[in-house]
């Protein structure tokens, strides 16, 4: 295969959340892929296919392709879709109130480009919460399914295992 | 630099085909889509694109053109310095056919570009 994927070595928020989301779209839409975080060199999110010379940095762009280019994938991925703009609209809003994150899915699906974008964004803010500020979260059930489909934990652990994320202590 | 940017609020676009974009194309417009507000962080990477390809997408000019040119174009009229309009030589090309082909910029705001600038050699 000519395509590689490399995720970012930093260990800030965004760049958790940036290689949740490709460590997902890669075990699910092209699990042959592997992605790999080269801790050792420059470090950089990157698409490259070695054939054509084809390159792409942007995390999301790169989320579409890789489902453009899945077995059933489409171009369609390039529409926004409604959920997305609600997503960004929360993002620009730069509140980490995951309460005023005005979306909600009836079911878990990997597949969803607009739920890899919610997942990736929301695990960094869900890790720092305790199991009981987790649970009292509206979108929890969503993202319990949701991190329990095999490509996703698979994901999560490559995307992660460089890393350790502090969680934030309950106060008294 | 106020007037400038005053300027490409008011800019006219030319028609513009994004019908028949390969996927590889439409990924390369979703990326510039996304950085579109935050384009003045991305210059290295804007200029290295640029490097190989005529339009941001490759061989053919999309909106995406049009936007990053409004962040960039105001940014590009402050380079002067040797060094500026060597880091920044692919864009400043790039920028010189987007305000002659896509847009329309008034004569006198344009982009003058100094061909009789020697430019230190470019290592890739």
């Amino acid at each position: 295969m000519s395509l590689k994927i490399f995720g970012g070595k930093s260990s800030t928020p965004d760049s958790v959340s940036n290689n949740i989301k490709l460590a997902i779209a890669t075990s699910v839409f092209h699990p042959n892929l592997k992605f790999v975080i080269d801790i050792e060199g420059s470090g950089n999110i990157l698409l490259q296919d070695t054939k054509t010379g084809f390159e792409i940095f942007e995390p999301n762009a790169i989320v579409k392709y890789l489902s453009a280019t899945s077995k059933n994938g489409s171009n369609d991925v390039f529409k926004k879709t409604p959920q997305e703009l609600k997503l960004w609209d929360f993002l620009n809003s730069k509140s980490n109130n995951l309460a005023n994150l005005p979306l909600e899915f009836s079911k878990a699906d990997a597949q969803s480009v607009a739920q890899i974008f919610t997942f990736g964004t929301v695990y960094p803010v869900f890790s720092k919460l305790t199991p009981e500020q987790q649970q009292s979260t509206p979108l929890y059930p969503w993202f319990k399914e949701f991190s329990q489909i095999p490509a996703v934990a698979k994901a999560i652990k490559d995307a992660t295992s460089h890393i350790k994320i502090e969680r934030v202590k309950e106060k008294n | 630099m106020t007037d400038l940017a005053a300027l490409v609020q008011d800019l006219t676009i030319n028609d513009i085909d994004e019908s028949n974009f390969s996927t590889e194309e439409l990924a390369l417009k979703s990326q510039w889509d996304t950085l579109t507000p935050s384009a003045n962080e991305f210059l290295p990477q804007l200029n290295d694109s640029l490097r190989s390809k005529t339009y941001l997408v490759g061989s053919k000019p999309s909106q995406a053109d049009v936007n990053v040119f409004k962040v960039v174009f105001p940014l590009a009229s402050l380079w002067t310095s040797i060094d500026d309009l060597a880091r920044n030589r692919h864009i400043i090309r790039w920028v010189d056919l987007i305000q002659n082909t896509l847009v329309n910029v008034p004569d006198s705001a344009k982009l003058h570009i100094d061909y009789s600038v020697k430019l230190p050699r470019e290592f890739k």
